[in-house]
């Protein structure tokens, strides 16, 4: 069949068939999808990790280099994530994405955020100079955090892991890193800060509030900063 | 051991240990590159097609509706990349990457985006048919081409390759531009290098140029957009 009918054909039945649905209790796999107009429904919380200025690296850079800090990054970002029991949903070259379920879904999702720029500042930047000692550069982040209702439906790109994420939080939470100012590396909505415990909210000796309320022009929602770094215990 | 010191010791082994770098003929898989330093080198075309509003489409539309539409465009672009023997590199919730090689790569690169151009009339008219709504989809599509390093990120459970090269970052950006009803963006590199059946139409006997320059202030260069759509026959 011409690949015209093939399209038609395809773009028919996705517009034409039935949904069957379903609510979600784990994070799904693609395998746990139909091809079909199939969804799973979840309450959720996503983060998006995005290595900052990539475009300037690869472009004044070796690729051996930029390749060990793309490595290094995403490593670090995956690790903390799923030791604080996010699941990697989705992996793009320079961002990842993680989605987290359950009652500390939003208190786990931020603690992450912190985590992940301790991780940077703490641990990839100094591994990075002690071998690239006459280096200046310096590896920047950030971290978007939203939450909300999600559906989970199989795109069918074969090869890929082909899941699509229908939900604001997924759109935020990418659009949120993009928000990055200096220091001010964790963006998190006003919609996750309402809701996490306060061991996400407070930190430091004298339980300082470790974020900074800012108004989101671009959506006009209120959202929240920090600057702050945890480290990982364990 | 504890968290720090197992992550120092990874983070010391991929700053610390050599590379061993390939040409590579064809777009690896993720199976054809070990984890560690294992890397392949080749020259590429990559297309990013990024489906465009959708922040608005999930906020105001149901699901079902926003499911679809993510669908109809990612099957739609993908159909159209594999046609012109491009290969699914990444994919990302509403975004896709692919990856040419070969003599070609530049041209079947770009008659890819002009395909999927009028892929999406063809998803446009079948949404209408099932959905009443005024929600149009829109996308674009940005093309660039460069060197490109290909390595094993190992993150498990994911096609794990990362492409490091120009031509990764600039498609991205490119396909995140917004000038309707400009849908797709190449890079200089790509306009000088594709064949000119991508270039010029016939139109009533003579040659029209599909592209018009634009200046990239972004990244202070001047790049190619168009218009145009290119029917699959």
């Amino acid at each position: 069949m011409a690949l015209v009918d093939d399209i038609t054909k395809e773009v028919k039945d996705i517009f034409v068939s039935r949904w069957t649905r379903r609510d979600g209790e784990t994070v799904p796999e693609p395998e746990d999808l139909k091809l079909t107009n199939d969804g799973v429904d979840l309450v959720a919380t996503v983060l998006y990790a995005d290595l900052a200025e990539s475009t300037s690296m690869v472009t004044n850079q070796t690729p051996t280099f930029a390749a060990e800090v793309y490595k290094a990054y995403l490593k670090s970002a995956c690790r903390i994530i799923r030791a604080n029991g996010g699941e990697i949903t989705a992996f793009d070259g320079d961002r990842v994405m993680a989605v987290f379920i359950g009652k500390r879904k939003n208190t786990e999702a931020a603690k992450s955020a912190l985590q992940i720029n301790w991780a940077v500042n703490k641990i990839v930047n100094p591994e990075l100079r002690k071998v690239y000692t006459n280096s200046t550069f310096e590896v920047k982040q950030a971290v978007g955090v939203d939450t909300g209702k999600l559906m989970a439906a199989r795109t069918g790109v074969r090869g890929a892991n082909d899941l699509v994420w229908v939900g604001r939080a997924a759109n935020y939470a990418a659009k949120l890193c993009s928000l990055r100012e200096g220091v001010y590396v964790s963006w998190i909505t006003s919609d996750v800060f309402d809701v996490m415990l306060d061991e996400s909210k407070f930190g430091g000796t004298n339980k300082e509030l470790m974020w900074e309320k800012r108004w989101w022009t671009e959506y006009g929602i209120w959202v929240y900063a920090s600057n702050w770094s945890w480290k990982p215990t364990g | 051991m504890s968290f720090e010191s197992d992550l120092r010791k990874k983070l010391g082994e991929i700053f610390g240990t050599a590379w061993e770098i390939r040409d590579g003929r064809v777009v690896p898989e993720p199976e054809d590159v070990a984890l560690g330093k294992d890397a392949v080198r080749l020259d590429g075309t990559v297309l990013y097609a990024d489906l465009a509003d959708s922040t608005d489409m999930v906020k105001s539309k149901k699901p079902e509706f926003a499911a679809e539409v993510y669908k109809a465009y990612l099957d739609s672009a993908c159909r159209c990349i594999r046609q012109n023997d491009g290969v699914i590199t990444a994919f990302d919730g509403d975004r896709v990457m692919a990856v040419f090689l070969g003599d070609s790569k530049n041209t079947s690169a770009v008659r890819s985006a002009l395909n999927i151009k009028w892929a999406v009339s063809v998803v446009n008219e079948e949404m209408k048919k099932r959905w009443t709504t005024d929600f149009v989809v829109r996308q674009c599509v940005g093309v660039d081409t460069s060197n490109l390093f290909v390595a094993k990120t190992g993150i498990r459970g994911s096609n794990d390759l990362v492409w490091v090269g120009r031509s990764a970052n600039y498609a991205a950006k490119l396909s995140a531009l917004r000038n309707p009803p400009y849908s797709s963006w190449v890079t200089s590199e790509i306009y000088e290098h594709m064949h000119e059946s991508v270039k010029y139409a016939k139109k009533d006997g003579r040659d029209v140029n599909m592209w018009e320059s634009h200046y990239w202030a972004e990244q202070s260069m001047t790049i190619y957009k168009s218009s145009w759509h290119w029917a699959i026959s």
